[in-house]
């Protein structure tokens, strides 16, 4: 048979002749003048140059293994790192795109200070003494407790310990936040209520062991994508199942097994009915529970923080596993069934798979139980689910909590950048503040053990003028704070000053008095540490864009401006290995040791506990735990090394629809986009995905009002209104009576309509729940 | 000035001047690399070889491809093709219309994308996939909703390499790209989706790697020691 | 559609003005030297005439001193 010959007419070979055309010129050119050089001659010589370097992504909690193409100087290609545990070299959209959120064109580069109501350039040396007397000025007229800093689960770990020692250390105001407080801080009060100690026992390889997932609220394949596809690739070999729990159909209840549909806050009343069922059909594990756990019970009637300084602490009372038993009886199925809108058969089924002996059972959340009035309880309640039947801390048995930021855990959790968090410990313990002290090398006195504001209240404060001066730093609260509305207003107010750390101008550095352009990522060396305590180290790939310094070196220069130089005696080369020397100190020990700075640098993620060489993939199981005595289980959180399986009843959200406001609103993210959109919107391929915001209705509640997709819709709760495009019968469904809104849009800002009540325990608000009036617009 | 050059002469001549280019670049690059610090040599990425599995995966249809007619119409380009792409390498965005929002991998996308064949809607055939093992296709592939951009950008992606690189006359050309999740040759170099330019003239020789070497992996630095 | 490549040698003292004018004509990439007065220069015309208007075009241009084809392709 004759071949086929085919004539290429393409861009490439033209590409090629003029790589050649090119060539040839120079060396003619060579020949004539023989010392001339070229320079840009990579632009006709193609990618010989490329050289790839490893990076955890920037983007969410999971912490993918990307390896960044480099090129003249400039990020240009992504792919999968194979060496990487987390992703093996698959990526999400976000993450392939990543490195193109470093080159928008609209990149702060200057820093900029507001003068008489208009931007004005200055040097960066300008900006940091100007940041730095401002913040002297007010603590002289105010006090210390007037200032704030509020920073990120975005921020590098190396950034979060410099701002804790600055801060708490150095100015002695435990007036430090971050926005992970919106996203995890339930988990954290879930993790430290249960267990005593913060961060899931497990880690992703459970994936590759469990014969269940169970998904609590979690649009796994949009939000934690790459995991999802692990999940999937179990169900392909190993035929695991995918159950799916959610108040909306998404892209994961269309993938999954089973998708069943719960009332929003029916998840408290979901998991006790699965707790009864398993306690009333003796499929306790008795040994387990008799040696491993303890009943407790907390207070009730908890309120929503909805007033100003509101102030709740709970009180553990001991009860016994028969009074465990008696207080489920409120959920036995049929009841409730009428709480949680979950069929009788459907908790039946859910209990039968929890309690399977031979089913190895993983459940999976992240935003729906956190963002949520009472996370802190449905935390506990999964993992009582888990403890009554003993799946915990093996391989495959595993409740796991997901994190939407790359550093939440790495940062925020483990070094603590809460307002009663220290980098081990808390400052409330003498203990931890004198180790603190003594690392520091600060006089204990200088810490203060009382802790001030927790985010919704520290933006509470500022409207009210006890803070003055608020210092943010890689975060968009203007986007992302509930009951928007007020704390931009309180922002605003004459006498704030607010600084603004940032890469693009948001919302936030609109209302800022002075914008310090920030290194982003690759452009600075760092850290992260992602869901399943793996820390992973980045290097700086590539120069940082026109005067941009990175946030630590932003807090180092300014803390030394203030006289606090001491505690920060590293030059800019070697800050970060110091850094990391002088943390991994507050951690030492089998229960949480790190891996050294050139260990980090040399892999693609290290777990803690990392003891004599090894990762602990499974804590509290002395099989896979050096921290764990005797020959199984050790909750060694807890005193008596029990953990705690807590008695929590349903309560009804701050806000339910009525008569008014008929509609659920729940509030989320897309695949495309990322937190509140200042990245992954400056990505075209991304943008052009998802442009804007909507409203999911659900199809027959539009049809009744007449709603098809891309008309005008307006949304009004007791807060704020928005007129944003519907969209029916598309990417997600919510069923009758509810809708939903992704909040990345800084255009469609549906934060102005949220409510700031939140959750006790955990003081995270609630994003998933409050009442709104829907109509055509 | 006007020249009609003869382009086998030209060539020749090229050829040579390349050779000095070759030789003066050489130089200047070894400088370069005398000034690269030890440390960063350490923790160089050493790029793995590619998985194998997949590499078959398409071959049972060798027979097919070969066999198949030449159609003109329609044809996609390989500009086309890259074009689709935010830097070589990057998951390709979704160019039509999607038709059922409500339905996941090998109920909608696989459909079309895992056989691949003639989609009368789009006029057009439907590229097959190189990875239909990962279901949760919009994971990477997005869809386009809108032209506009909410900042422009200065990122300029990764150009594709060179694909016309035998490094003899009539030798097999070496592959351009990344395998990672490309190890399945003939999805995307066999059958009528595939772009003319790319498209391999002979399917039916399925073990495509035993003639086409890998893209250059990074070199690790060796010398061989001496006796002294 | 004509591929060449020229090493054009600029007036003393003209360079930026010499990059400046051929990076404003279309189809074309400059490379200067970095420490020569010499500039490359190649040309990826749509059509014959547009290459024969281009060469008119720098033919006529005061501030270049001498201008050499090195290698032309036609596609």
């Amino acid at each position: 048979m004759e071949r086929k010959a085919y004539t290429v007419k393409d861009h490439s070979r033209r590409n090629f002749l003029k790589q050649l055309a090119a060539t040839s010129a120079i060396s003619a050119a060579t020949a004539m003048l023989p010392k001339v050089t070229f320079g840009g001659v990579e632009k006709f010589t193609g990618n010989d140059k490329l050289t790839w370097k490893k990076s955890p992504c920037r983007f969410c909690g999971v912490g993918c293994g990307l390896l960044i193409g480099l090129q003249n100087g400039k990020a240009v290609a992504v792919k999968g790192d194979p060496d990487s545990p987390v992703n093996k070299g698959l990526c999400c959209v976000k993450g392939y795109h990543s490195v193109m959120a470093l080159y928008g064109k609209d990149r702060l580069r200057k820093p900029l200070v507001k003068r008489n109501g208009k931007w004005v350039e200055v040097t960066m040396t300008e900006a940091l003494d100007l940041v730095a007397n401002k913040m002297k000025e007010t603590i002289d007229k105010h006090g210390k407790d007037a200032v704030a800093m509020y920073g990120s689960g975005q921020w590098t770990i190396p950034d979060g310990y410099v701002a804790s020692k600055f801060m708490k250390g150095g100015i002695g105001t435990n007036n430090l936040e971050a926005n992970a407080r919106l996203c995890m801080a339930s988990a954290v009060t879930g993790f430290m209520t249960s267990f005593g100690l913060d961060e899931p026992m497990g880690c992703y390889e459970d994936i590759d062991h469990a014969d269940v997932f169970v998904l609590w609220g979690n649009n796994m394949a949009e939000m934690h994508p790459v995991l999802f596809s692990r999940l999937l690739d179990q169900r392909l070999k190993r035929k695991s199942i995918i159950i799916d729990l959610g108040t909306r159909t998404t892209r994961t209840s269309l993938a999954a097994d089973k998708a069943i549909l719960f009332q929003p806050q029916g998840d408290l009343a979901l998991a006790n009915a699965i707790c009864y069922e398993i306690i009333n059909n003796g499929w306790v594990n008795r040994s387990f529970i008799e040696k491993h756990c303890v009943f407790k019970k907390g207070k009730t009637n908890i309120g929503y923080g909805l007033e100003d300084n509101f102030q709740f602490t709970d009180e553990p009372g001991d009860i016994s596993f028969n009074d465990f038993k008696n207080f489920l009886n409120d959920y036995a199925p049929a009841k409730a069934s009428a709480l949680c809108g979950v069929s009788v058969k459907d908790i039946k089924y859910l209990a039968q798979l929890y309690a399977d002996p031979n089913k190895k059972v993983m459940s999976l959340w992240c935003m729906g139980p956190n963002q949520h009035t009472r996370g802190t309880w449905i935390n506990n309640q999964i993992y009582n689910i888990h403890l009554l039947t003993g799946k915990i801390s093996t391989p495959g048995n595993s409740p796991f909590s997901l994190t939407g930021q790359p550093s939440a855990c790495g940062t925020v959790r483990e070094v603590g950048t809460l307002t009663h968090l220290l980098p081990h410990g808390t400052v409330t313990n003498e203990k931890d503040r004198k180790l603190a002290a003594e690392i520091w090398k600060v006089p204990v006195e200088k810490i203060p053990a009382k802790p001030t504001f927790h985010t919704v209240e520290m933006f509470r404060a500022l409207d009210r003028g006890e803070i003055k001066f608020m210092w943010i730093q890689v975060t968009n609260p203007m986007v992302s704070m509930p009951n928007l509305k007020r704390y931009r207003n309180g922002a605003l107010k004459e006498d704030r000053f607010i600084v603004v750390s940032d890469v693009y101008p948001t919302p936030t550095t609109d209302v800022a008095d002075v914008i310090l352009p920030s290194a982003m990522w690759i452009e600075r060396e760092g850290m992260f540490g992602n869901s399943e305590r793996r820390t992973q180290h980045f290097e700086k790939m590539i120069e940082p864009q026109g005067e941009c310094l990175s946030d630590t070196w932003q807090i180092i220069e300014v803390a030394k401006r203030m006289g606090y130089g001491n505690l920060f005696p590293w030059t800019k080369e070697n800050h970060i290995e110091e850094i990391w020397k002088e943390y991994t100190r507050f951690h030492h020990g089998p229960e949480h040791a790190m891996a050294s700075y050139q260990e980090l640098k040399a892999r693609p993620g290290i777990q803690w506990p990392y003891v004599n060489g090894k990762e602990t993939k499974w804590r509290y199981h002395a099989k896979y735990d050096p921290a764990a005595k005797g020959d199984s289980f050790d909750f060694y959180g807890k005193p008596d090394g029990k953990a705690w399986i807590w008695a929590r009843p349903f309560e009804p959200a701050p806000e339910v629809p009525d008569k008014e406001y008929p509609y659920w609103l729940c509030t989320g993210r897309v695949v495309e986009h990322w937190h509140t959109g200042s990245m992954t919107r400056r990505i075209p391929v991304l943008h052009q995905a998802v442009p804007h915001a909507y409203v999911e209705l659900n199809v027959q509640d539009a049809a009744n009002m007449n709603i098809r997709t891309g008309d005008k819709v307006k949304l009004v709760s007791r807060r704020g209104e928005l007129v944003l495009p519907a969209s029916v019968n598309e990417r997600g469904q919510p069923p009758r009576g509810q809708v939903f809104v992704p909040f990345f849009d800084e255009g469609l800002l549906i934060n102005e309509l949220t409510i700031d009540a939140f959750c006790p325990i955990s003081r995270e608000p609630e994003y998933k729940k409050c009442a709104v009036k829907v109509m055509k617009a | 000035m006007t020249i009609k050059p003869k382009q086998h002469i030209l060539i020749f001549y090229i050829v040579l001047l390349m050779a000095s280019a070759i030789v003066v670049l050489n130089f200047s690059m070894l400088v370069e690399q005398e000034e690269a610090q030890v440390d960063e040599e350490l923790f160089a990425y050493v790029e793995p070889l590619p998985f194998e599995s997949g590499v078959f995966e398409r071959a049972g249809f060798a027979l097919s491809y070969q066999n198949m007619p030449d159609d003109e119409n329609p044809q996609r380009s390989l500009d086309g093709y890259y074009k689709r792409r935010a830097f070589s390498g990057a998951p390709p965005i979704i160019p039509h219309v999607i038709l059922n929002e409500n339905t996941f991998g090998g109920k909608a996308c696989l459909q079309c994308h895992q056989n691949g064949g003639y989609v009368e809607q789009f006029k057009a055939f439907a590229p097959v996939t190189p990875h239909p093992e990962l279901i949760n296709c919009r994971q990477c592939h997005v869809p386009v909703k809108s032209s506009s951009l909410f900042q422009a950008t200065a990122f300029e992606g990764l150009k594709a390499n060179q694909i016309h690189n035998s490094a003899l006359e009539g030798s097999p050309p070496i592959i351009p790209h990344t395998l990672q999740m490309r190890e399945n040759c003939l999805a995307c170099h066999a059958g009528p989706a595939a772009p003319k330019a790319i498209r391999v003239t002979h399917p039916e020789r399925v073990n495509c790697r035993s003639c086409h070497a890998l893209k250059p992996l990074t070199p690790i630095e060796w010398t061989r020691p001496t006796n002294e | 559609m004509p591929v060449k490549s020229y090493l054009v040698f600029p007036i003393a003292g003209t360079v930026a003005q010499v990059i400046e004018k051929l990076q404003s004509f279309n189809h074309c990439e400059v490379l200067p030297a970095d420490n020569q007065e010499v500039i490359v220069l190649v040309t990826d015309s749509d059509s014959e005439k547009e290459d024969e208007q281009f060469l008119e075009a720098l033919k006529g241009d005061t501030t270049i001193q001498h201008i050499s084809l090195i290698s032309g392709f036609s596609t």
